[in-house]
Parts: C-alpha cells; structure tokens; sequence
C-alpha cells in the first residue's frame, strides 16, 4: 500500500470556539501507479488533503503512513528527505526561481550539475516542447511554458508521487490539456494526484474522489480503468 | 556549479553581490585606514618622545636657578653602570603632524661632547657639517628637516617660528640621521647663566648615558633619587608618560567601535531584506524536500562569500589606500607611516564577522519559523 489514511481529521483553530475541520475522518488506501483526482469545491479540503498526504501538514488526529511508514514517526528532517526523494510538487504558481534558468530550476530538486543530469532536465524539457527555452530566466517564459518547467522540476527525481495542486487553474484552456497530457503520460510511472475544481481535465483520470466541507463525498472509478489497484 | 551552491546564487545575482560587497569593503577600507592612521600617530610620537631614552636619560635640578646638588651628581657618576655624563641646554624646535603639533629637542652641548652623544646614539651626519663652536649653528635630524621643509643653509629660530624655544636665528649647516631625533648645536654650558633667554631649561641638566646593557640598572638608580631635589626623566618612565597618552587613544577606539556598530545594522539589515524577499524560494525549497538546516546552510555560504570577499578587498584597498595617505601625511613629513596593523586588520574583520552573524540570526529564525503551506496557499 503506498498510501493509507486512517481516521484523519485536519482541525484549524483548534481549542478555539470556532474551530474548522478542514478533513473530518478521512479513511483512504491508495495504490499503484495511477492518475487520481481530488475534486471539489474552494474550501472543501481537497489540497489540505494533497498537503497531508505529502506529509506538508500535520493532522490533527489519525495517522498517514506512506510505504508502510507513519508520517508522525518520522522527524521534520526525515519527512523532508523523504519528499525529496519520494515525491514531486507542482502547484498553482509555477514557483520557479526567478533568478535561475529554467534547466537550473529543473536541477533544483536534485541539486546536480552532472552532464547526465543536465541531460536528464533537457530530455524532460525536450518531451514537454521547451528545451529551446533550457537557458531562458522564467520570466522569459508564457504562463503555460512556466508551468511546463515546473513539471519538469517535479519529474527530475523520478518521484514514486507527484503531486499537483490546482496546477491548471492559471492557464488557458489548451495549455491546461496540454499538462494535464503530460501527466497521463506518466502515471505509468507514479501515481499521480491531481487537485482541482474543474472536472474537464480529470478525463483521463482513473479514480476521482469527490471532497466537500472536508468529507470524502465519493470516490468515482473511472469506466476504462480495468486495474487491479486503485483507492 | 550546483545550482542551489551559493556560488551559483553569487553568478546570477551579480548586482545584488556588488552592491553588499561595495558596503562591506567600504567599511573595512574605512576602518583599516583610520586604524593605520592612528598606529601612524602613535608610532611617531613614539620614536619622537621614546627614541631618545633608550640611549639616554635626563636629570634636571628641581629649581631652575639652583644646580643638581653634588652629592647626586656623585651618586650618579660612581655607579658603575653609568658611563658618562653630559651637561646640556634643551631647546625646543616645532615639530607637526596630522593631529599633533609637538616639541622636538635640539641638545645644546659642549662641541667636545657631540662626538660622543652622536655615537652613543648612533646618529651620523647626512648632509653639510657639524656646527661650529661658537657660531649660531645648527645640525638637525633629517626628519626634522623634513618636517619643518628646511634644507642646508636654512635658518631656524624664533625670529622664523615663534614656536621655537632658539631665540634669533640660527642656520641649520648639518643633517643628521639615526635612531632619535635629536638635532644638536655647540653651547658651552658651563658659560649659560640661569636668566640667559635663548635657553628654554637652562642650566643644571645633565644627560646620563648608562653602559651597554646597564639601561634598566640606571633607571632604577635614577628613579630612587630624591624627588625633592631633582627631575629624572628615564626609559621607564616616558614609556609610562606615553601609555597614559595612548589610553586616550580608546576614544578613537569607541569611534570605531560606533562606526562598526552602523555599518553592521545597515549592512545586516539590508542582507536580511534580500533575504526576506526570497522568502518564497526559501519556502518552496522547503516544501521540495530541503531540511531547514540545508537552507541555513545555504544562506550561511552566501552571506560568507559576500563577506570574505568584502573583507579581503577592504584589506587590498585598505592597505594601498593606507600607504598613500599615510606616506603623505607623515612619511613626508618625516614621521613614521604605518601600513599594517593587526588592530586596523581585526577592525576591519569585525564588519564582515558580525554582518555575518547579525544576517545569519534573523534569517535563521525566519527559516525556522518558514511554514511552506502557509507561503504556498498564501498566493
């Protein structure tokens, strides 16, 4: 099981009299190499949920285990190691580095120069479409072709998840196919989790869990999804 | 280059890096010029006042219209560690440099005598001859020369300066040069009357040249003589007039200590907002998988690569800066200019040293305070 969620509940302002649950008693298994959509509205808890699951926020009771490993056990140390290793991040904004090319900010998460890095970035930038732009500062760079090098960033370290976070909400609506075909492309190789309020680009999706007001509503199966694993 | 290294970050962020350098090496420069300034100073007024006493020491009688009593006179002449000593007549001659305007000595002696003082003092003549007896004569120490821009021929006196204690003029027919600066011209001492007014001290001042190696016996015996009677002047206790004079000294010290003081706060301040505005790199780093301690790391190389080369500059041009002004200001003047010193050195390191810490303590607490989530949904 790569990850299980267990009774999870995310409380905000906690002891207070007003106190929100962003995640009230999430039970989860997910499994396998897969595309998997998290869907619901602003404010349901569908990215505190991405972010509990990346080991970003700590719950307020119940347990994440990632790989058989409890997040609550691990140190702050660990847990970073372990995103670092383990996982891939592309979010909303594109947050590269403004100051650093765009086949820097692909290198960031690994930290290595090696020409077998750099070719590593350059052949993930070459699949994306933006290897002519490797050398090119992000502001240089379209809203599309940015998020495309925050992709590539995510992808540097052969992460077991990626996990993406509202990432076509700035983009138009061909550019946000056009990542969103990316990372069908390589769900054979992770599993990826998509946050977002907008259906249309979760077709290709092979489950869908629907949040709202932090609870798990349902989680759909997609129909041309003939895998054994899944949630 | 790695691509986070801070070598990488100074590549790329090449007007950022300038710009703190700029603020670091100015500081340092400052500092090291000002601290080899004061070393100048010192270190003249030093050779100036000390010099002299390492080769000699003074006894003057306590009332100027009475002599030195004979029985000192004996204690003095049949120690065995004494080797000699000489009457004299001490008059004073101008002497200026940046921030001080003092006396130099010009020994008036018996002309049999000068032979010995030269030696004794290890002073040979440069330029011209040595004064003749009874002429108004005068053979000055070069760096006096240099100092009052006299060359042979010149006259000195209080007719040209009214600062001199030489009541007329007298023409300066020898430079000298060694150890001390002493100038020197023929007086028959035993001729001087206590109201003559061409004599500053007058009568009844012998010079006591101890033998070789014998300096510290002397002073001892001369700082045990009765202080009722006479005035001694010994190695021991002008180096101890000159300590007092340098505790003044502290004062510039606190100057500098302020300077650092506003240089660090504006420096480290301005560090600290570079790094505040990096805040979300800092924040996405951390949500990638780098430790907060891998972030410190990384702010602690950057802000030490701006602060060594900011130090090692401000030293370079510190120190070329130092000899320009210096040599200008007193080497010229024949004074003594001081390039190095390890105070202007340590000075100048405590700008980089504590920018460093006063950038590395704040950024470290924002770091760790960092919460990548909050900086990430705070879009």
């Amino acid at each position: 099981m790569l990850f299980k969620v267990e009774n999870l509940n995310l409380i905000y302002d906690i002891g207070k009299e007003d106190q929100t649950y962003a995640l009230r008693n999430i039970n989860l298994s997910l499994e396998g190499n897969r595309l998997i959509g998290i869907m619901g509205p602003s404010g349901s808890g569908k990215s505190s949920l991405l972010y509990s699951l990346a080991g970003l926020k700590i719950p307020s009771s119940g347990t994440i285990s990632y790989m058989d490993m409890k997040f609550k056990e691990l140190s702050v140390s660990k847990n970073a190691k372990l995103r670092r290793a383990d996982f891939g991040f592309v979010f909303q904004r594109h947050f590269l580095i403004d100051y650093m090319s765009v086949i820097d900010n692909v290198l960031t998460p690994i930290n290595d120069n090696s020409t077998k890095a750099k070719e590593k970035a350059l052949g993930l930038l070459g699949k994306l479409g933006i290897k002519h732009l490797a050398n090119k500062k992000p502001h240089q760079l379209s809203g599309g072709q940015r998020q495309k090098a925050a992709i590539a960033r995510a992808l540097i370290n052969d992460p077991k998840v990626i996990f993406c976070d509202e990432i076509t909400a700035s983009l138009d609506h061909s550019s946000a196919r056009e990542v969103m075909k990316l990372l069908d492309e390589y769900k054979n190789n992770a599993l990826v989790i998509v946050v977002t309020h907008d259906e249309s680009i979760l077709g290709n999706a092979d489950d869908i869990i629907n949040i709202w007001d932090g609870v798990i509503k349902s989680v759909k199966k997609s129909e041309i999804n003939d895998r054994e694993e899944g949630i | 280059m790695k691509p986070l290294s801070a070598l990488s970050y100074s590549k790329n962020n090449k007007k950022k890096l300038i710009t703190s350098i700029i603020s670091i090496v100015v500081a340092v420069s400052f500092l090291y010029v000002f601290q080899t300034f004061v070393k100048s100073l010192g270190e003249s007024i030093y050779e100036l006042n000390i010099n002299p006493y390492k080769n000699h020491m003074t006894v003057q009688s306590i009332e100027k219209d009475k002599p030195i009593p004979k029985s000192i006179v004996s204690i003095i002449k049949e120690s065995p560690d004494v080797d000699n000593i000489i009457p004299f007549v001490s008059y004073k001659t101008r002497y200026s440099i940046p921030g001080v305007a003092t006396n130099a000595s010009i020994l008036g002696i018996k002309y049999g005598d000068i032979a010995y003082v030269m030696k004794k003092h290890n002073i040979k003549l440069k330029e011209g001859r040595m004064p003749l007896e009874n002429y108004r004569e005068v053979a000055l120490d070069y760096r006096m020369a240099q100092n009052k821009k006299i060359k042979l021929g010149d006259k000195i006196g209080n007719s040209i300066d009214k600062n001199d204690s030489l009541d007329g003029e007298y023409t300066v027919v020898g430079i000298v040069e060694g150890d001390s600066y002493l100038s020197f011209m023929p007086y028959d001492t035993s001729e001087a009357s206590i109201n003559s007014n061409d004599t500053n001290i007058v009568n009844n001042e012998i010079l006591v040249f101890p033998k070789d190696d014998k300096v510290k016996e002397v002073d001892k015996l001369l700082l045990n003589l009765p202080k009722t009677e006479v005035v001694v002047m010994t190695l021991s206790g002008i180096t101890k007039n000159y300590n007092k004079l340098l505790s003044t000294v502290h004062t510039l010290d606190m100057i500098c200590i302020l300077a650092i003081m506003v240089m660090v706060i504006s420096v480290g301040s301005s560090k600290y907002v570079q790094f505040f505005s990096r805040k979300q790199e800092i924040g996405i780093l951390n949500a990638m998988g780098y430790t907060k301690a891998e972030l410190m790391r990384k702010a602690f190389w950057e802000v030490i690569i701006v602060n060594m080369i900011g130090l090692i500059l401000g030293v370079i041009i510190g120190w070329v800066s130092s000899i320009l002004i210096n040599d200008g200001a007193f080497k010229a003047v024949g004074g003594v200019a001081a390039y190095f010193s390890l105070k202007a050195f340590l000075m100048g390191f405590y700008v980089p040293l504590f920018t460093t810490l006063f950038t590395l303590i704040p950024v470290n607490r924002m770091i760790s305070k960092l919460d990548p989530i909050v900086m990430i949904e705070g879009i």
